[in-house]
């Protein structure tokens, strides 16, 4: 087991055979975007940058950028601790510079595009960037937040079976911004003063003993490096309780433990406020799963139910009309979580397959919301047909058939598109179609479709990037095409292919 | 006589200074961009010439700031977003065919602005020169008159029509270079979002705005119908399940 010990300077890494602790968490502070930092190890990092709030003069910005970054990393902190293996990061730009904090540089070194980063992320594993803007106004802070998610040189696609016959899917975007915010400074305050209270560092796991500040948000978004932490580690977890290691300037080192629950008034607060962590979070939780799942390992159900209830309150919480798009990704990654994690394949199908049509209805534009929505709907069929070894029932084909048409007419270049309606005709070809007559697709009908696109799928080469207008992003095209077949990971773990209705 | 030439002269003086300030402000964006990548603009914020707040001014760069992050994040792989710094119309009318002539052999699809016109009554404005769809609704610039007080997210909020000009010019632009199966994700996403904004504008506001976004929804469906028509031309397999409504014309998904 390594953990990590970071400065600006020096890395060192110890082997600590008898901490086993498979919950290493990392925690950093006040990082600079000129070299940023991230916990190469952990599955998954997040990273705060600080609030763009450059439209506001100096003479009358207070640093609020800055906190309101850290305050939503200790947010994060204390909501993904669940996940383990997770990283934490807030970052800061150097008196002058703050270009450097921009997101599409920080990104490019932190995922190896660019050289820069004291450390980067590691191949398949995670990254949640958050970025944001905001503009001060006497008491009135008014704000937006952007998010990315993304695995470093790996796709999102995932593939969903239906007997022999793949369908890939993924979400509809990986990059998000919600709709704008609006709060006051003295609710930032406060919630910056009740952290700093419930976020204590005691030299025993009691709340009576003696302790000091962990971060001291409030007094030192704008302090100097003297009197600052530049990061801790958890070394291990007793309850409530998570004992730390933390570094201080000078290259000193000092245990305690922090009470690990923040005060329930002080996240509902923020979170009402900003329900758009409550995504941040679950999308680390998304990218846990996925990592688990591409290491062949199942992700656990509390991972998966952690997830499940983070990307909900985001969805209670949203201003729906403003982040439509943002919902419905919400709903994906939700979806994709579940069936991931869930112990039974077929209702994690089930469910997932209502989320992402929801999805659909949100976004009807996407061909991705409509290949999730067909994919894991033929692969919930295809389960129930082989447990009932009855043919596998379509309701509406023509409909469905309609769909996915619709999806690689507007994804043209995509093979995977082509590929989906091709593969769906396959199925269609021996189902059991269901519905009205005039919804059903005659057989002649769909051997000339296989007939036809077949030849157009081979001519397609797998994963191509869009073509016109304007040129590729050739930073985002994954080098690794590796997809996650679901019923290869579900079979190969084990996981229950049964239909539970006739459980008893 | 002579007093009366010098007046005229003075006065001709003025009004050509006054003419070259105002062109002069469509000044090349400082950002420019490669020559083969499709650009958007996003200009500089428009004030009245003195006295203005440094609140409202702050509320203006703000606004303007947000526009261009949502533009660039949602829009990178497909247009180069640029930040176009002391360029900005003093008038709608200034896009006139010339200048939309000129965007349109430089790429550029869409022109943003933001403006505050009255200070004492914070009366302000959006601006959108959707340059591709010129010849399909002429002007095609889009004017959202707002005020800049109160909560300045809502302002955001009231104007999300950026959200939908953005794929749509993608869109038009495609259509008429032919290459109408490309076109058409840029199209749909556009009527889609367009069509919420104006499901959710109230009736009586900004009317004019409503009825012309309403008259770009029509503009849109024959251009989406025409393409899909095109697409199911060429042949390709994908297409022969897309079938029209029931009134015979092809649409989005819904």
């Amino acid at each position: 087991m390594y953990i990590y010990l970071n400065t600006r300077r020096i890395s060192l890494v110890v082997s600590f055979g008898l901490l086993c602790s498979l919950r290493a968490f990392g925690v950093a502070a006040h990082i600079p975007c000129s070299s940023p930092f991230v916990f190469s190890d952990a599955a998954v990092n997040v990273v705060v940058l600080p609030y763009d709030d450059t439209a506001v003069s100096d003479a009358t910005s207070h640093n609020s950028g800055t906190q309101l970054a850290l305050l939503v990393q200790m947010d994060a902190l204390s909501h993904i601790l669940g996940y383990g293996n997770v990283g934490a990061v807030q970052m800061e730009a150097s008196p002058g510079a703050s270009r450097e904090c921009s997101a599409t540089i920080v990104a490019g070194k932190i995922l190896g595009k660019n050289y820069g980063a004291q450390a980067q992320i590691k191949p398949e594993h995670g990254l949640v960037l958050v970025w944001g803007l905001m503009y001060e106004e006497d008491d009135d802070l008014y704000v937006q937040t952007y998010m990315r998610f993304v695995r470093r040189d790996i796709t999102e696609e995932l593939v969903f079976s239906a007997g022999d016959y793949k369908f890939t899917a993924k979400p509809t975007s990986q990059v998000i911004t919600f709709a704008p915010r609006h709060l006051s400074k003295k609710d930032l305050d406060n919630i910056a003063a009740d952290y700093i209270r419930s976020n204590i560092v005691h030299s025993v796991p009691d709340d009576a003993s003696p302790g000091e500040e962990l971060h001291g948000v409030a007094k030192c978004g704008a302090c100097s490096g003297d009197s600052r932490a530049i990061g801790f580690l958890v070394m291990g977890q007793n309850g409530d309780w998570i004992r730390i290691l933390r570094e201080l300037p000078g290259g000193e080192t000092q245990e305690g433990w922090i009470h690990a629950k923040s005060s329930p008034d002080v996240s509902f607060a923020v979170e009402q406020r900003l329900p758009e962590l409550s995504l941040i979070e679950g999308a680390v939780g998304y990218l846990r799963s996925r990592f688990d799942a591409e290491n062949r390992q199942q992700p656990s159900e509390q991972v998966g139910h952690l997830a499940a209830q983070q990307f909900t309150h985001f969805i209670e919480l949203s201003d729906r009309e403003n982040e439509t798009e943002a919902v419905a990704i919400a709903k994906q990654l939700s979806g994709i979580v579940r069936v991931l994690s869930s112990k039974s394949y077929l209702e994690g199908l089930t469910e997932a397959q209502d989320s992402f049509e929801q999805a659909r209805q949100l976004v009807p534009y996407s061909p991705d919301a409509i290949a999730l929505s067909i994919g894991a709907e033929l692969n919930r069929a295809a389960l129930v047909a082989a447990t009932t070894n009855e043919a596998v029932a379509i309701d509406q084909p023509r409909l469905l058939a309609q769909r996915l048409a619709q999806a690689s007419a507007l994804a043209p270049a995509s093979k995977e598109a082509l590929g989906n309606l091709s593969n769906y005709y396959k199925v269609a070809l021996h189902a059991q179609q269901r519905g009205t007559p005039a919804n059903h697709l005659e057989k002649p009908e769909i051997e000339q479709q296989i007939q036809k696109l077949d030849p157009r799928v081979m001519m397609l080469e797998p994963g191509q990037a869009g073509r016109e207008p304007g040129p590729a992003n050739p930073s985002t095209a994954p080098a690794i095409n590796k997809r996650l077949d679901i019923q290869e990971l579900k079979m190969k773990n084990g996981t229950a292919i049964r239909n539970t209705a006739n459980d008893h | 006589m002579r007093r009366t030439q010098i007046e005229l002269l003075i006065g001709f003086l003025a009004l050509t200074l006054t003419s070259t300030l105002s062109a002069a402000q469509l000044i090349d964006c400082t950002m420019s961009g490669s020559p083969d990548e499709y650009k958007i603009y996003v200009d500089d914020v428009r004030l009245p010439a003195s006295n203005v707040p440094p609140r409202l001014r702050n509320r203006a760069q703000y606004l303007r700031t947000a526009l261009f992050n949502e533009l660039s994040n949602s829009w990178q792989d497909h247009a180069s977003v640029k930040r176009c710094d002391r360029r900005f119309p003093n008038d709608a009318a200034e896009f006139d065919d010339t200048q939309v002539g000129s965007l349109n052999n430089l790429r550029v699809v869409l022109e943003v602005w933001t403006a505050i016109d009255d200070v004492a009554a914070a009366d302000g404005e959006f601006g959108f020169v959707l340059v591709p769809a010129r010849s399909m609704i002429p002007p095609a610039v889009f004017v959202v008159k707002d005020k800049s007080q109160g909560d300045v997210n809502l302002i955001l909020k009231r104007n999300k029509e950026l959200q939908a000009f953005a794929p749509i010019v993608l869109g038009t632009r495609l259509y008429q270079n032919h290459s109408y199966i490309d076109a058409l994700q840029f199209l749909c996403q556009g009527h889609t979002q367009l069509q919420s904004t104006v499901l959710r504008q109230a009736s009586g506001a900004n009317s004019q705005l409503l009825r012309r976004e309403k008259d770009l929804l029509v503009t849109l469906d024959a251009v989406i119908d025409d393409s899909y028509k095109q697409a199911k031309a060429s042949g390709g397999p994908q297409f022969a399940a897309i079938t029209p409504d029931p009134n015979g014309q092809y649409t989005c998904p819904k």
